[in-house]
């Protein structure tokens, strides 16, 4: 069964068009990669499902009921998360809070304070900070907020994780790292995961399936090895790239 | 219940001020029955800021309004309605009045909000000015009022009331929800915090003991005039000793009332000028120096001598 659904998405911004009749499903428990250049439309895509924006048309599905309209809090206890790309952590709180806070109010609604602190704990310890766990999230590294993105959406008991570029100003090896951790939660948690990356090869390597967005249009759509072929795509992505 | 037996120090302050509160009357006379009622009035007002613009971020420059119509409430009543209920529906008609402003009030954030809160004020001082104007009363005076001793009893509760409240509000999970909010709003919300009722609770939680305030202080005054309740001054005074105090949790209001009134006993009557150029620097040495406030010095200095 299709645990996401966006059908005829569009949305504008007085003239500009960011997004017009996307239309896509997510199935439960893969691993889908979004790509496009910059200002395809990503983003927007990502903030309209998580209730930051409405969509000027069309609507959104999951689990078979419209969440369009919804604020993100309550499509957050639905069982979405999202991580920000310009990450927003809770900046004069320790790693521990930021994660502790999502515990309390998210899907998860956990009430026990001692157990709150443990699972925080344990989230912090998947996503490789849990040495940092006392450190104001306003003072580490941007691979460290951008890892404690990850385990603040995870804190919410998410069962669709949209991740909106993670790697991005990653190192290399960094980069690594993320996509081991990425792949332990998915098995961890079971869980669907939607994910916006321009390090093509790691979402090659991660993708069950590849959708592309360009100028707004879902431009092409399916297996990694396919899409890496797929004529238009090179054209209009990949040839960007490489100039 | 463990986060609140944690804060046995605070609870101690509180409880020694409480009682030096209660027998000042009996051992110092009148004068310091006044100064320990003007030390508790702040120090509720102080907490209840806090509660909302300490925990949210969101800094009122308008409090005195809920100062305001708890004192009118009281003055309208006054004769009809025994002050044991016209001083509580000052409260909850200051509360009422920040739920019907909090909507349109707190979609705005940062300076906007400050200007607006204090607009809000002003506005509502002079329909008040208008209605009373119109009804043909200046001025009212309030004859048969309670004396200072009982408002400095009632004054204390509220003061406990008001400290017990933000204590509360800091260690439990609708604090964690106000202090998400204040570090990053839609990251808040995208946690599962419902963002705009969390803040237009917190907003009248902290106008309902402002409220009883008001009334209790519009009795100890024996005349009532607009202008005064509704005097900015308070407001301004609310947020300076918040910050003098250190405005994270309940712990600051404490210092900060406690140190300004302090500081206004040893200098109004004999160098009012002094204490309004010292009030100015202490005010900008700290937002500059110390925006963590005395709280945020001692627990420096505490760290530093422990170490
Ligand atoms: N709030 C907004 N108001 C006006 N225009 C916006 C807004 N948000 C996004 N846009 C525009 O919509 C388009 C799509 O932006 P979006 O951020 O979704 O792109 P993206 O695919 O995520 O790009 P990137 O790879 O750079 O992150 C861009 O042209 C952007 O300038
Ligand atoms: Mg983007």
């Amino acid at each position: 069964m299709s645990l996401l659904i966006a059908d005829g998405i569009g949305k504008s911004f007085g003239g500009l068009r960011a997004l017009a009749g996307v239309s896509f499903a997510v199935d439960e428990g893969e691993i889908v990669g979004l790509m496009g250049a910059n200002g395809a439309g990503k983003t927007t895509l990502f903030s309209i499902i998580a209730g930051h924006q409405r969509a000027s048309e069309g609507a959104i599905r999951f689990k078979g009921a419209s969440i369009s309209g919804l604020r993100p809090d309550q499509v957050c206890r639905l069982g979405i998360a999202r991580t920000f790309q310009i990450v927003r952590p809770f900046a004069g709180l320790s790693a521990r809070d930021n994660v502790e806070t999502a515990l309390l109010f998210g899907g998860a609604q956990q009430s026990a304070s001692a157990k709150v602190s443990d699972r925080a704990m344990e989230i912090l310890e998947e996503v490789g900070l849990v040495d940092q766990w006392q450190k104001p999230a306003g003072a580490m590294t941007l691979s460290g907020r951008k890892r404690l993105e990850v385990a603040r959406a995870l804190g919410t008991a998410p069962e669709l994780l949209l991740l909106d570029e993670v790697m991005a100003g990653l190192t290399p090896a960094e980069v690594a790292e993320m996509l081991e951790t990425l792949r332990s939660v998915k098995r961890g948690y079971n869980l669907t995961i939607v994910i916006i990356e321009h390090v093509v090869r790691a979402l090659v390597e991660l993708s069950d399936r590849i959708i592309v967005l360009h100028h707004g249009e879902l431009i092409a759509e399916g297996a990694p090895a396919d899409i890496a072929k797929d004529k238009s795509v090179r054209a209009v992505y990949f040839g960007e790239e490489d100039a | 219940m463990k986060e609140i037996t944690r804060n046995w120090p605070f609870l101690g302050c509180l409880l020694v001020l409480a009682g030096a509160g209660i027998a000042t009357p009996h051992l110092f006379g009148a004068y310091w029955t006044l100064v320990a009622l003007n030390l508790a009035m702040w120090i509720a007002l102080t907490q209840s800021w806090t509660l909302f613009s300490g925990m949210t971020g969101y800094i009122s420059l308008g409090h005195v309004v809920f100062y305001g119509i708890g004192a009118y409430v009281v003055v309208a009543t006054f004769k009809t309605v025994p002050l044991w209920i016209s001083v509580p529906m000052g409260g909850v008609v200051a509360a009422l009045f920040a739920l019907i402003v909090a909507l349109p009030v707190l979609r705005v954030r940062g300076p906007y909000f400050v200007i607006l809160t204090f607009g809000v004020a002003e506005l509502v001082k002079f329909i008040i000015l208008n209605i009373e104007t119109g009804l043909g009363k200046s001025s009212r005076l309030l004859f048969g009022a309670p004396g200072a001793q009982t408002l400095l009893y009632v004054m204390i509760c509220l003061a406990i009331a008001a400290s017990g409240l933000t204590l509360f509000a800091k260690v439990s999970r609708f604090g964690r929800g106000l202090t998400a909010i204040r570090e990053d709003e839609t990251a808040a919300e995208t946690v599962g915090i419902p963002v705009a009722r969390y803040k237009v609770i917190a907003f009248a939680a902290s106008a309902a003991i402002p409220g009883m305030v008001g009334g209790l202080m519009a009795l100890r005054s024996t005349y009532f005039e607009v202008l005064q309740v509704f005097n900015p001054i308070v407001s301004f005074t609310i947020v300076t000793m918040a910050i003098i105090g250190g405005s994270g949790d309940a712990r600051g209001p404490l210092f900060g009332a406690a140190f300004m009134v302090g500081l206004s006993e040893l200098l109004w009557a004999n160098a009012p000028r002094l204490y309004m150029i010292l009030l100015g620097l202490f005010l900008v040495g700290f937002v500059v120096f110390a925006p963590s406030g005395l709280v945020g010095l001692l627990a420096r200095r505490g760290r530093e001598t422990s170490a």
